[in-house]
């Protein structure tokens, strides 16, 4: 392992090429070469709330197999020496199979959990599990093509 | 000792899942890409997805011999031989 833990978002925007509103990672406590572990906090000031829904607020279930797609591209990334995102390698989702248990709402800490299941040449199958409070809130395998960016 | 009936009824529901085609199109010697539109990551998935079910470790360099469920029964065959 190269990366000091925790892993401050500073660090994460380092390795993943998404930003506001897209970042969907706080923080990473648990890295290694097959599995990571993640933090999110959602919070009912985020701007995703506006419109899903208008009177009542639940988390986008797609946001959460994005927030599973980003840890992936750290545990992908974690031993790029590059720090310039544009020119990493970054895997693309090619197939998601994610099943959602929970609704998540605002005050909820998402806990996410990525191991690589299977990696060949340029692709490779993630099996990922969300918790909050020890309890699964989504869980599946997504499936990437790992692309020059 | 080879891949059992029972085995290759379950690789074959794998394949027919993962290609989102039924059961009774994949023939022992359909041709996956050409008959079925099967590409490199579908194959990914079909390796990795055998790998689960059956708990075997498939080296990447078999890929490439993913082209037919008997292709596949051959590999598997040649794996459990070789951990015999």
């Amino acid at each position: 392992m190269i990366k000091t833990l925790p892993m401050s978002i500073e660090e994460i925007m380092q390795l993943i090429p998404q930003r506001f509103p897209m970042l969907m990672l706080d923080k990473v406590i648990q890295l290694n070469e097959d599995k990571i572990i993640a933090i999110k906090n959602i919070s009912g000031n985020d701007p995703i709330f506006i419109g899903h829904f208008p009177n009542f607020k639940i988390y986008p279930g797609v946001l959460l197999t994005e927030s599973i797609a980003q840890a992936s591209i750290i545990l992908f990334n974690q031993f790029n020496n590059s720090n310039d995102t544009k020119t990493n390698k970054t895997p693309v989702l090619y197939h998601t199979n994610i099943k959602f248990k929970k609704v998540v709402v605002p005050g909820d800490q998402l806990f996410i959990h990525v191991n690589i299941r299977k990696k060949v040449l340029e692709s490779a199958i993630v099996d990922g599990t969300i918790y909050v409070n020890d309890e699964i809130v989504a869980t599946g395998s997504l499936t990437f093509t790992i692309k020059q960016m | 000792m080879s891949v059992y009936s029972q085995e290759v009824e379950k690789i074959r529901g794998i394949i027919a899942e993962i290609l989102e085609v039924e059961v009774n199109e994949v023939e022992m010697d359909t041709d996956l890409v050409e008959e079925l539109e099967a590409d490199s990551m579908m194959a990914l998935e079909i390796m990795a997805t055998i790998e689960k079910e059956l708990n075997i470790k498939i080296p990447e360099s078999e890929l490439p011999n993913f082209g037919t469920l008997n292709e596949i029964l051959s590999v598997l065959n040649s794996l459990k031989v070789a951990n015999l």
